[in-house]
């Protein structure tokens, strides 16, 4: 079962289209790649995903209901969570009050029942407080997890963000360039982390990313876009004897 | 009637005007609005009048006062803003509101806080236009104000520093890489923003007294109307200014006189609802 | 918290109205304990939810007209003015919220600058109801279940008994879910969103939580002086209590404890530069906000883990 389908989605601001027609779509458990030379609207389709932007024309199916038109934050409590191309962490927050206040949308307490049912919002703090560090753990960052976030290392900046996005119980999980900025090793944890996510967590994962082997490596499902609009889709070796694909790639300095 | 109130509108508002395109320059410099925009338009003013008191001729008094004020714009940026830079925005914000209590007490202390009577520099005669009265105190200021606003057009669009001091403003890093000492021309932003400020002060003491308390209301005043016109806007400004002068007066003659002051918040809450970029500006599409 | 220390603290607590030798100074530890209160507003506020707001003396005034009207004209006694305090000015909280949710930075600045003013302009000219600048008189002392709080030793205790509530209530907030949300919305607004917060919810709360505590304050400040008028509620007040939080210790939940000793203290001690007393009180504020960002409390920490180190350190080696 497809749980996003895109079903020709449109970006327009002013006069200028930035999306055009769109369609993609996600299955169950699937990882998938949309990618495209810069400017081809990638980011847009992401933000348009998440509520940010609203759409001009199309309409976005996730889980069987169209969210189009929805608030932001009630897309995240419906299972969709992003991280972001130039990480948005809460940067003077910890690290692991960064993971707990992922768990905002599944939790309840609140500012009058922590005075009237103080028993079961000290069970639920505790509860999200366990669930985080077992999110950290996963992810390498346990030690980290009473330091500022501003204070980690980069590549472990980057690990937070996910950790954050999968505290909210996400079936799917946007990555926004997840590799910027890093070496060939931290990208091939980088690919092993990403499997190890899909796997132990059971959802799909859509990321947009410019470093074609790391694409090629791990993608089940490629969308090619080029000046907001679709120009190919299909597996990693359909995408690369694709013409169109190589076409709208060529004379771009490649990583 | 009516063009009687929107004449006093009008000279009440090339003042707001004047004190608009301060305020819209240091927001264009800097991103925020200086909160002792209008403790420096009250200094200035009470500097002049002090060199005035002294015996110093009237025009080399007032020239003194601005040039008073222009420090003080300068000792704004260099000693205040340039230590607050790196800290966060909020620490901005609150420096400044610091400095406008700190001037504001200290003119309590050096000057009393009761109103004094200051020399107008126009005539105090009355002139009949038809059934209306006009002084040329109100027309001296309306066209004082448009000099100074086309010749700051001009400066800003034909003169070297000008020029330079827009493109500052406008894109730092485009203007760091020509050349241009961009902290520099931020310090001469505050200076001639000051500087403005008290033009605008000397020319509304005669009319209202010279009062201590007049900055924070024309302070207020000056927000609402650089930011109706279009912030960051020259003749946003002007426009903003006059705008709100004429509604103002209007609607202190026919709705109510003790909520005068009340108009220009409102005009402000209509505007940050209905348009934020202003009058003058483009719609910009905000991103959530 | 450590046994030991809510003990110590209740004896500071109890010994300090032993000590204060009159009623001159009784009432300064007051008006302490309301800026306490106040500073908590605006930590709530700004410094936990990132909303500068320069207008808090307009909720602090609508707390204070509010419980006098109550008390002089309906002749209710403390708790019914209490809360109505609290009640209209929640609302107040979100007729101001809603505006303010479409700007930020010196735009949200100006906007509750501007509010605090408007509000200020009605309280001056609504004579009927608020009878203008010559305020109102004869509000009494608050009577708790046939308990007469009516000389300032006695107040103290009730304050105090806010204030506490006020603080641990703030604790809570913080230490959980709420205050998380807060904290990412001060970080970064859109991000929080995009971490299923409700933003434009939690704002508006943020602003009603703000007012809660300054309609509270207000109503002590009523029952305490017994008398108000506009000239309390200027928007030089609204920036001393923003520096409460902020000379205190901006974002932390005992900052405002010690911004309002400073606050109220520093002008008293001062008294001996005449008239030039307030010029200093300013420069020295604004030689604290720019030397020491976050508020003095950070170093007042760092000062005692230092100290608690030390300690710790001459205690290991005497064993060792």
């Amino acid at each position: 079962m497809a749980i996003l389908e895109l079903k020709e989605i449109t970006k327009k601001f002013g006069g200028l289209t930035a999306v055009d027609g769109v369609s993609l779509k996600v299955e169950d458990g699937q990882i998938c790649a949309l990618i495209g030379p810069n400017g081809a609207g990638k980011t847009t389709v992401f933000n348009m995903i998440t509520g940010a932007y609203q759409v001009s024309g199309g309409d976005i199916v996730f889980n069987g209901e169209s969210i189009c038109g929805r608030k932001s934050h009630q897309i995240v409590e419906k299972g969709i969570a992003r991280t972001f191309q130039n990480i948005r962490l809460f940067k003077s927050a910890t690290v692991l009050e960064n993971v707990m206040t992922g768990f905002h949308c599944k939790t309840k307490t609140g500012m009058l029942n922590v005075i009237f049912k103080p028993g079961m919002c000290r069970k639920e703090e505790a509860k999200t407080r366990e669930k985080s560090i077992e999110i950290l753990r996963f992810l390498g960052l346990a030690e980290v997890r009473d330091l500022e976030a501003r204070n980690i290392p980069y590549g472990h900046q980057r690990l937070l963000e996910i950790g954050r996005a999968l505290a909210t119980s996400p079936k799917l999980l946007l990555l926004d360039e997840p590799a910027a900025g890093m070496n060939s090793q931290e990208k091939e944890e980088l690919v092993k982390t990403i499997r190890k996510i899909r796997d132990a967590y059971h959802l799909a994962i859509l990321l947009v990313e410019h470093d074609m082997e790391l694409i090629m490596g791990i993608s089940e499902q490629i969308t090619v876009i080029n000046f907001g609009r679709k120009i190919a889709s299909g597996t990693a070796n359909e995408i690369q004897r694709n013409n169109d694909v190589i076409e709208a790639y060529l004379g771009r300095s490649d990583d | 009637m009516l063009f009687q109130q929107v004449l006093n509108g009008l000279t009440n508002g090339s003042l707001y005007a004047l004190m608009a395109v301060g305020v819209t320059m240091v927001y264009k410099s800097l991103g925020m609005l200086n909160f002792a925009h209008g403790d420096t338009m009250m200094v200035g003013t009470f500097i002049t009048l002090t060199f005035i008191k002294a015996g110093v001729p009237f025009y080399i008094a007032i020239l003194l006062g601005i040039a008073c004020a222009g420090v003080l714009g300068f000792m704004l940026e260099r000693v205040i803003l340039r230590k607050v830079k790196f800290s966060s925005f909020v620490n901005l914000l609150i420096a400044t509101v610091g400095v406008s209590y700190v001037l504001r007490n200290t003119a309590m202390v050096i000057w009393g806080t009761s109103p004094q009577l200051f020399p107008s520099m126009f005539p105090q005669t009355l002139i009949k236009i038809g059934s209306f009265n006009v002084t040329p105190q109100s027309i001296g200021i309306i066209l004082i104000t448009l000099a100074i606003i086309t010749g700051l057009h001009l400066f800003f669009t034909r003169v070297k520093i000008g020029k330079c001091m827009q493109l500052a403003s406008s894109d730092p890093e485009g203007a760091a890489m020509m050349g241009i000492n961009v902290t520099y021309m931020r310090f001469l932003t505050f200076g001639i923003s000051a500087g403005l400020a008290a033009i605008a002060g000397i020319m509304i003491a005669p009319l209202t007294y010279a009062r201590v308390d007049m900055s924070a209301t024309i302070g207020m005043k000056a927000f609402a109307a650089a930011i109706l016109g279009g912030i960051g806007n020259l003749w946003g400004a002007l426009l903003g200014g006059v705008i709100l002068g004429i509604v103002e007066a209007v609607g202190a003659a026919y709705i109510s006189t003790a909520y005068r002051d009340a108009f220009s918040f409102i005009i402000l809450f209509i505007v940050l609802f209905v348009k934020p970029t202003g009058l003058l500006n483009k719609k910009i599409e905000n991103k959530l | 918290m450590a046994k030991t220390k809510i003990l110590f603290m209740a004896a500071i607590i109890i010994i300090i109205p032993i000590l204060t030798p009159n009623m001159y100074i009784m009432q300064i530890v007051n008006m302490i304990c309301i800026y306490i209160i106040l500073g908590t507003s605006i930590n709530v506020l700004t410094g936990f939810t990132g909303q500068l707001s320069l207008g808090q003396a307009a909720f602090f005034g609508v707390g204070a007209y509010t419980t006098a009207l109550l008390n002089t004209r309906a002749g209710l006694q403390f708790i019914p003015c209490m809360i109505g305090s609290v009640l209209i000015t929640a609302l107040f909280g979100i007729v101001l919220a809603v505006p303010a949710l479409k700007v930020k930075g010196s735009y949200l600045a100006l906007l509750t600058m501007g509010f605090g003013e408007v509000v200020r302009i009605v309280m001056i000219n609504w004579t009927p109801v608020t009878n203008g600048t010559a305020g109102i008189l004869g509000i009494e002392s608050p009577v708790l279940f046939g308990f007469a709080f009516d000389s300032l030793k006695k107040y103290y205790f009730l304050i105090v008994a806010f204030v506490i509530l006020g603080l641990a209530y703030q604790n809570m907030i913080i230490h959980t879910r709420t205050g998380r949300a807060f904290v990412a919305i001060r970080e970064d607004n859109e991000a929080a969103e995009l971490t299923g917060i409700n933003v434009t919810g939690y704002k508006i709360r943020a602003f009603v939580l703000s007012a809660i505590y300054c309609g509270m304050a207000g109503c002590l400040y009523a029952m305490m002086i017994r008398y108000i008028s506009p000239d309390t509620f200027t928007n030089n007040i609204s920036s001393v209590i923003l520096w409460t939080a902020i000379v205190g210790g901006f974002g932390t939940v005992a900052g405002p404890v010690l911004g309002g000793i400073i606050m109220q203290v520093l002008p008293e001690a001062l008294r001996f530069l005449g008239d030039w007393r307030l010029v200093v009180y300013g420069v020295i504020l604004l030689i604290v906000i720019l030397r020491f960002p976050g508020g003095l409390y950070p170093y007042v920490q760092k000062l005692l883990e230092t100290v608690n180190k030390k300690k710790a350190a001459a205690d290991a080696a005497e064993e060792g």
